[in-house]
Formats: C-alpha cells, structure tokens, sequence
C-alpha cells in the first residue's frame, strides 16, 4: 500500500492523515504544493493543510515554529498573486479561482507591466517585495535580483512624464505626486527602503531611460532626491 | 463545559437572576456603559458554559440604540476630537462579537431544525402497474403522475431552502472566525487591573472554546447540506491563515480531529 501511495501523493497525503503521521502528511502536502502548476487555488490548499498538519503533528515545538514559517512564506507568495489588480486577470483571461501557479519572476513582470495601466507605489512594493522569492526559486534566471530590481525602479520612474517638472524647487514638493516618490515614501516607511536602494550610476545607465537621460533636468533631480535619501539611512 | 457540545444546559433560577439584573442597569443611559460591561461579562460566563439560550436571553436585555446612546453620553461631557475611553470601546466590540457569535448559533439550529423536522416524506407509489394492459384507468394514472410531481416539488423546495440555509450559516460562521483583527480580541489596552486580567483571561478562554466549536459546525453543515465538500477546503485556508492564526486555538488533539473531517470531505472530490 505505502509503495502505491508514494506515486500517489494525493491519495498518500489523505492516508497518513487518517493513520494519524501528521509529520509525513505534512512532507507530502508540502511537495504537492511545490509541484503544483495549473491552479493556484489547489497551491493554497495543500499550503493550509500542510501548514495545519506541521501545527498538529507531534513533531518538536523548534521544528513545528520552523514549518510554520516556511509555510507562511509560501502561503504569501499565493497571497501576492491573489490580490494581483483586476485588470491583469482580465488580460490574462483568468479568475482567481481558476489562474495557475504563477512564478515570482512572472508577478513582478505583472505588477510592473503595461496591462498594470494604472500601477501605483502599492504595486511597486509588492514588486520589489517580490524580489525575496527570487533568489530560492530553482527556476533558470533571467536575470539576477539586481536588474530586477533596476527594471522595477526604471518602470517606476517611467510611469510619469518628467518634462514639465521645475528643478528650481525642492524636488520632494515639486515631484511629490509622482509613483516613484510616492513608491520612495511607501518603502520608506514600511522600512523596505535600505534593502532595495539602487546605484544611481547604475541605475542612470538603464536602456529603459535612455530617453530621460537626455535631460540633465530629470538626471539632477533623480541623482538629488536618491542622495538625499541615501542621507535618511544613514 | 459540558462534555457534549450538542447538550444545551437548561436555564437554572440562578441564571435568571443574572439574566434581569441586567434591566435594572438598562434604565439610566448614563448607566448604558456600565449595562453593556456586566451584559458582556454574564454573556461570556453562560458561554463558557455553553448556555446559548441563556447567553441570548441576556443579549437582548440591552437595546439596540445603546452604542449610540454611549456615544452621545461621551460626546455630553467630551469634545468630538476625544476618542471613547478604552474600556467603553473595547466593551462595544465586545458586544459586537457576542452579536456575531450569536447570529452564527441561531442560524446553524434554523438550519438543524429544517434539515431534521421539515423534510417531507419520498412518495410511496400507490399504483403499481403490472403490464401495460393492466387494469389501471387512465385518470387514476394521470392523478398518480401528479402525486409524484407534487412530491418531488416539495423535495426540491425543501431542498433549495436547505440550500440557502446553508449559506447563511457560512456566512454568519465566518463572520465571527474572520472578525476584523480577531473575534473577542480587544483593540485597545485598558491598563492592567486584575478584573481586566480576568476578563483578557476569560476572553482568551473563550476563543479556545467557541472557534473549534464553530469550525466544527461549519463542517456539519457544509457535509449534511450534501455535495458541498469542496467548501471544506476554504476552511483549512481560513484556519492556517498567518493574519488570523486560529490554528492556535485548537488543541493537538481537536487539531487533529478537524483535519481528518476535512480530510474526509476532500476525499469525495478527488
């Protein structure tokens, strides 16, 4: 029976519940999880009922803490992709109920990307919040976390028109509406900002705002404002 | 605590007592705050008690408008800009949930009482025909047809309001295990006197009782309602979830016994 059940991981889950092996429900809950692909709803549930099983287990209280967290962590990533904007679901013609397993390299792109017409500093964060599933997904890697992290702040800053902003004033009053400040603000006080702060060189060197670097206008402000907020960290 | 949850204790001449005492506080509405505390603390003791007659007995006592009234008799002596002090909010929140927990319990016996009173009887077929030239004429086989379709409307109404009961109970149950930041769970510190630490106690006690409990009715209803097994999955999301961590109110052992519910109604969907 044990061997029949090992191919048959949903089944195998359910037995060792009723055999009272909540350690080893809570393993094969926690692999179904992973291997989960075609719909994030089925992702969430093996995530609960892992994370139930790991709670009940007879396992130590340390080890029990440990799988909670790592649980939790999981059961955030669903909780990302579950508040994903209306919009996005729509153009990608899904639901809620019936969206698949997304990657966190994929959330980013959807939180940023154009469909997100209307992205502002809470899609943002959760973009660079994001970037933390990125290192301990297996999956291969476009790129590493720092140009992730360049695309999001270059998709940030393009997300205004910079022309007609007036360097003669403070630019935390004159630019004060736009995302990328608001989004500075944001990640800022939710104390997200020292583990996200680019290079500005870098940063500045972005294909992305080949454009914008064409005005010495929007490069002082952007160089002024990340000093200053460089300062803040101090 | 009564050994069986389904056992409702009688109301004894004693709680009765405690029951009207609350009218005499109700007369004043400078009193108001002080009737929603004492209605509060005789609510968790019948509670604790699973009294839920009695605990309803008592709800009552306190008039609708009373929130209000407790507002308008701060704002008399306070400006608008003070907020209430905080044992008056916490004890409307309180009251709140009581408010909820109750909606739950009366919704989950209306429920009980369709599904266990009111089912109408299969129809027994009057006729049985033994070959198509039998002696059965046809009006007698017409009024048969309409027996049965009568029959089978019943059912299906019985069965729609069965239904509909259903997702009233859901509601109501998960109102009280998604309570904004927490069922019985106070939202502001009210310094530490030791009747505050009985009560934090009493409340914490409280939740340790009342959500396993709640949890396991909603699992009756969502099972017996039939075909309604997938639902017991959002539970096990509602239970495990990080913001509300109710899975800390359970026991290993009543952990235990509410995966494996879960289990078994899963099993139906695979």
């Amino acid at each position: 029976l044990t061997k029949f059940l090992n191919s048959h991981p949903k089944l195998a889950w359910m037995h060792q519940i009723q055999s009272d092996n909540y350690t080893s429900a809570q393993e094969t809950l926690q692999h179904l999880a992973s291997l989960e692909e075609d719909l994030c709803a089925a992702k969430k549930t093996y995530l609960s009922l892992g994370k139930l099983a790991a709670v009940f287990s007879d396992q130590p209280e340390t080890k029990i803490k440990e799988k909670i967290e790592e649980f939790s962590q999981q059961q955030e990533l669903v909780q990302y992709q579950e508040t994903l904007p209306a919009v996005v679901l729509e153009s990608m013609q899904t639901t809620i109920d019936t969206m698949p397993v997304y990657q966190p390299t994929k959330l980013i792109q959807l939180y940023i990307g154009d469909v997100n017409q209307n992205a502002n500093e809470v899609d943002f964060k959760k973009a660079f919040e994001l970037l933390r599933y990125l290192s301990d997904t297996d999956e291969e890697m476009e790129y590493d976390v720092e140009k992730w992290k360049l695309i999001v702040w270059c998709r940030a800053i393009l997300k205004d028109r910079w022309a007609d902003i007036d360097v003669s004033m403070d630019p935390f009053e004159s630019c004060s509406h736009t995302v990328l400040f608001k989004t500075l603000q944001l990640a800022h006080t939710s104390g997200l900002l020292g583990e996200i702060v680019p290079e500005v060189d870098e940063l500045l060197s972005c294909d992305e705002l080949k454009e914008l670097r064409k005005s010495s206008k929007f490069e002082y402000l952007l160089r002024a404002s990340f000093e200053r907020i460089q300062r803040t960290l101090l | 605590v009564a050994p069986d949850s389904s056992i409702e204790l009688p109301v004894t001449i004693d709680d009765q007592r405690k029951i009207d005492s609350i009218e005499w506080l109700v007369f004043d509405p400078s009193q108001r705050c002080e009737a929603l505390k004492q209605c509060n603390a005789v609510m968790r003791q019948f509670l604790a008690s699973r009294k839920h007659e009695a605990a309803h007995d008592v709800f009552v006592k306190i008039p609708s408008d009373s929130i209000d009234i407790l507002y308008n008799e701060w704002h008399a002596q306070a400006d608008k800009d003070v907020p209430l002090p905080a044992d008056a909010d916490n004890a409307i929140r309180e009251h709140l949930c009581m408010k909820a927990y109750l909606g739950a319990h009366t919704s989950f016996k209306e429920w009980f009482k369709h599904l266990h009173t009111s089912k109408p009887q299969e129809y027994q077929p009057t006729i049985h025909q033994t070959s198509t030239f039998g002696s059965v004429s046809i009006p007698e086989l017409v009024a048969e047809e309409h027996r049965q379709k009568v029959s089978a409307d019943k059912i299906s109404a019985w069965d729609d309001k069965l239904r509909s009961l259903c997702d009233l109970v859901c509601d109501k149950i998960y109102n009280v295990l998604l309570f904004p930041q927490g069922w019985l769970m106070d939202m502001r510190d009210d310094g530490d006197s030791e009747e505050g630490e009985w009560r934090n106690h009493q409340m914490g006690l409280l939740r340790r009782v009342c959500i396993p409990y709640l949890s396991n009715l909603l699992l009756t209803v969502l099972v017996d309602t039939g075909g309604r097994y997938k639902e017991c999955g959002q539970l096990a999301n509602v239970l495990a979830s990080e913001e509300y961590k109710l899975y800390e109110l359970f026991t290993k052992q009543e952990g235990k016994e509410i995966m494996k519910r879960i289990q078994k109604a899963l099993i139906k969907t695979l």
